[in-house]
């Protein structure tokens, strides 16, 4: 339990640290509120709004899980597909990379109407969309980043391609795809916040910036943003915990257990 | 200390704007004063008398410089203006006061929209004719600040915005596609913009444009929950320097003949906006400016002149919806700059009320061209 | 002839095609009888490692043929015939080291008490019993190693093929599994085909050893070596071990003029 204090000791100083700066520079200064609101003055804001934070920060939050999940399944069997049958990559590859190319911008409008504008899913299909290159594009690299000498070693087992994908390819993707979900997760929460600016229901993290931000009331704007960054850390380290369990035989397991 | 702070604050700002001149005193001889207008919106009816002002040569001739810059979804006008990057902005009032209660030193110098625009829209089939039939239907605002009339109009009929069992609201991109597609029951609409842009879409059903009688439209000044809307604002630290009174004054005295103009010459003020590069058409400028006119015309105390009653009502929403937390202080507004404006031009010979105007019937043209 | 295990009948190997042709390998023929230890030893280049890979069927002769255990190396390849150790371990970091031992059993679709008793087994062979719940990554060289030969033997093939698999490790590691290999050898019987930079390696171990010249390699000799049996740590005191490693080491240097013939292996 000590060794884990002292382990995440200098980050909790340098954030203690830069807080009290903060604070300190914005009242020596006198700056204004709608410039940069001193830390209190968001603490308290979050205090203020809890309850509405709690609810459009779940709201948002319900979103970005459902959209990655959509896009991550997704990204999985075309990265599959087209690892498995070249035929495949020839069809897919470009969409992907296609799909990878479309703005927000132009995208998340085509989506409330396609799904509803009020219908979670719409943001969701944004997310999804988001998602979906990292998570294709970094399993495939990890069912096809294998080593020679584990593919010469299989076929001296003369083992079928189905015994090479499951034994080989998709072990060694593995911590590729944790990566990516990873990567992913703090992606979602921009896409699904972003997404809630085109329109739709006003419960919504994204919503709630934009009219805190309107209104100048800024120290609720930074409550909101904290609140996304907060989610975000979560999802990032739930999925960390995740991986810990399923791949505990991975370098990265490995030297956090050395230190 | 505050000075340091200040300098400290904008320092980027003042690095990028290096290049400009701010406002100087004087303008003596020749040399014109440069000033800068931060529009609310993107180049439109919407800000015609300030192009025409420009156009025809009322800044110059008044020994003013003006840069006109245009606004947008993602451009702050307060923000502007408070950083120093423009002189003059335009803004509707709650958010111009809102802006001054988060520490922007704003005030109103002249009140040139004496009436609110905004309306909400709906298809005659909904029977939405007045703010007690939105109780349970799908109604549309843009957020952005701009739902403070919608959520006290609904109030005030016992309606309750944030309850989902009474109404559900929905956020609305700035188009009309939600109401077209059946999406919304109700959607925000400018009259003299959103409105427009359903007149002008073929209904599938009759193969004709879509016209008044099939929509039903919700005033907010009838229902007594208008705010007061497109007014001029500066910095009262910029005002206090010396000259700058005058300098606003002449501003404001060019902007109101440009108005004028405008009023009395539709067709060539719409020409002066389409030349001004707006991206929309004709057909839609020319209704634009006709609604626009409407909102301005008739200005009973002269234009540019605040209505305390509209002024106290604005406040009073404003409070009770916590769009303010505290009434602002008298200094928000002046009026002494926009009557010695206004009083200029009536002495020139100038209509400054346009009590005889009349809307006139503009032929909405297909896709606003 | 009728005891030989593999068969390589005047084979040529070339990489690449038109004005880029490499030949890697010209005329080989060579027998190995069964239960042999025979060494391929020669210098860098020389195609000793695509030697062994023509044996194991991971590519193919551009001219000639190869027979294992009386069919086609291809045959018994796909009958599982032999089994390989690189010089590389080639573990899988997320299977147990008993794991990675059931591997080839699992492609070949054993039931799972079948596998984890042969798995058990050879760990025991290898002297690593104990080590069965352990990563790969917790393990020495040495000891990887020693899981890819249980590995290797887990499906008791004909013929082992070894690619310097010693090679990365250290001198006294691999003395060590040295003799560890050659008790293994006794008590399966094994055939063992073994690529080797190390001469006095090679003399050490085998029956044979097949003296190859550099590119495009050519069997230049095959010495028969009839040290004693059990070979031990006073062999490597033993005069004629010297005099095997001084004479592989001048047929390494002499003209590389191959024997005319097919290079028959006299039973030792």
């Amino acid at each position: 339990m000590s060794k884990r204090f002292a382990y995440n000791a200098p980050a909790v100083l340098v954030f203690v640290g830069v807080l009290g700066l903060w604070e300190l520079a914005v009242r020596a200064f006198g700056i204004q509120q709608f410039l940069l609101p001193p830390p209190s003055s968001i603490a308290g804001a979050f205090v203020e709004h809890f309850d509405e934070l709690v609810t459009v920060g779940r709201n948002t939050l319900t979103e970005a899980v459902g959209g990655l999940l959509i896009g991550g399944v997704a990204a999985l069997v075309v990265a599959f597909a087209i690892a498995r049958w070249a035929t495949a990559s020839r069809a897919l590859l470009p969409f992907a990379i296609a799909a990878n190319s479309v703005p927000i911008i132009a995208f998340a409008p085509i989506m409330n109407n396609w799904f509803g504008i009020l219908s979670p899913l719409s943001k969701m299909m944004v997310v999804a969309v988001l998602v979906f290159f990292p998570i294709m594009i970094n399993t495939l690299r990890g069912l096809t980043l294998v080593d020679q000498g584990s593919l010469e070693l299989m076929r001296s087992y003369a083992a079928t391609e189905l015994a090479i994908f499951t034994k080989v390819r998709l072990p060694n993707a593995l911590p590729y795809i944790f990566t990516a979900f990873k990567v992913s997760a703090t992606l979602s929460l921009i896409g699904a916040i972003v997404a809630e600016y085109f329109g739709g229901s006003r419960s919504a993290l994204g919503q709630f910036i934009i009219t805190e931000a309107a209104f100048f009331r800024f120290a609720n704007a930074w409550a909101a943003i904290v609140v996304a960054s907060v989610v975000s850390i979560a999802f990032f380290l739930i999925i960390l915990a995740i991986e810990r369990v399923a791949i505990p035989w991975h370098s990265s397991a490995r030297i956090a257990d050395s230190s | 200390m505050r000075g340091l702070g200040r300098s400290l604050s904008f320092a980027i700002v003042a690095v990028m704007l290096a290049v400009s001149c701010g406002a100087g005193g004087g303008g003596g001889g020749g040399q014109l004063t440069k000033v800068r207008l931060q529009l609310q919106w993107v180049a439109q009816s919407q800000f015609a008398g300030y192009y025409a002002a420009l156009d025809k040569g009322y800044f110059k001739d008044l020994g003013l410089d003006v840069e006109i810059k245009l606004g947008g979804p993602d451009i702050v006008p307060q923000q502007v203006v408070a950083s120093d990057a423009a002189e003059f902005g335009i803004a509707w009032v709650p958010k111009m006061l809102a802006s001054r209660e988060a520490g922007a030193d704003l005030v109103n110098i002249a009140q040139v929209f004496q009436r609110s625009g905004t309306l909400e829209v709906s298809f005659k089939e909904k029977n939405i004719t007045k703010p007690e039939d939105w109780k349970g239907k799908k109604v549309g605002t843009w957020g952005f600040g701009n739902e403070p009339e919608l959520y006290a109009a609904m109030r005030k009929v016992g309606i309750d915005p944030t309850k989902a069992g009474d109404v559900t609201i929905v956020a609305q991109p700035f188009d009309m596609s939600l109401l077209l597609n059946g999406q919304v029951d109700a959607a925000q609409a400018m009259i003299y913009n959103e409105y427009a842009q359903v007149l002008e879409q073929k209904n599938p059903k009759t193969g004709q444009l879509y016209t008044p009688a099939e929509l039903n439209v919700i005033d907010f000044n009838q229902v007594g929950t208008g705010m007061l809307q497109d007014h001029v604002f500066v910095r009262q630290s910029w005002l206090s320097k010396s000259g700058n009174e005058d300098i606003a004054a002449k501003f404001l005295q060019a902007s109101f003949k440009g108005w004028i103009f405008c009023r009395d010459n539709q067709s060539q003020c719409v020409d002066i906006v389409l030349k001004a590069g707006t991206t929309l058409g004709k057909g839609h400028m020319t209704w634009q400016l006709n609604e626009i006119n409407a909102l301005i015309w008739p200005s009973p105390n002269g234009i540019g002149a605040l209505d305390k009653a509209a002024w106290d009502q604005t406040v009073n929403i404003s409070t009770t919806y916590q769009v303010l937390k505290n009434k602002p202080a008298d200094a928000a507004f002046r009026t002494d700059l926009a009557k010695k404006a206004a009083d200029a031009l009536k002495g020139a010979g100038s209509d400054v009320n346009g009590t005889s105007f009349k809307k006139a019937t503009v032929q909405v043209t297909a896709g606003g061209n | 002839m009728s005891d030989s295990v593999v068969r390589v009948r005047g084979v040529d190997k070339v990489f690449g095609t038109g004005t880029d042709k490499t030949p890697a390998l010209q005329h080989i023929d060579l027998e190995i009888p069964k239960g042999a230890f025979v060494s391929l030893i020669g210098p860098s280049g020389c195609g000793k490692s695509t030697l062994l890979r023509l044996i194991g069927d991971l590519t193919q002769p551009s001219v000639g043929a190869i027979d294992v255990n009386g069919k086609t190396a291809h045959r018994a390849r796909l009958d599982r015939d032999y089994g390989m150790v690189f010089q590389a371990p080639v573990l899988f970091d997320w299977r147990t080291v008993q794991g990675n031992v059931e591997l080839p059993l699992e492609v070949s679709a054993k039931d799972k008490a079948v596998r984890a008793a042969r798995a058990r087994a050879m760990l025991a062979l290898v002297e690593l019993t104990g080590f069965e719940r352990r990563y790969p990554w917790q393990l020495s060289g040495g000891m990887q190693q020693r899981v890819a030969i249980a590995r290797a033997l887990s499906f008791e093939p004909a013929i082992l093929l070894m690619d310097e698999p010693f090679g990365a490790l250290d001198e006294m590691t691999r003395e060590r599994l040295n003799l560890e290999l050659l008790r293994i050898w006794k008590q399966t019987g094994t055939t063992i085909v073994f690529v080797t930079h190390s001469i006095p390696e090679a003399v050490f171990l085998s029956t044979h050893v097949a003296v190859m010249s550099a590119r495009p390699g050519r069997i230049l000799e095959v010495i028969p070596v009839d040290l004693p049996q059990p070979r031990n740590d006073l062999t490597r005191e033993d005069e004629r071990y010297f005099g095997f490693i001084k004479r592989v080491r001048e047929r390494l240097r002499g003209r590389d003029v191959a024997r005319p013939g097919a290079a028959e292996v006299a039973a030792s």
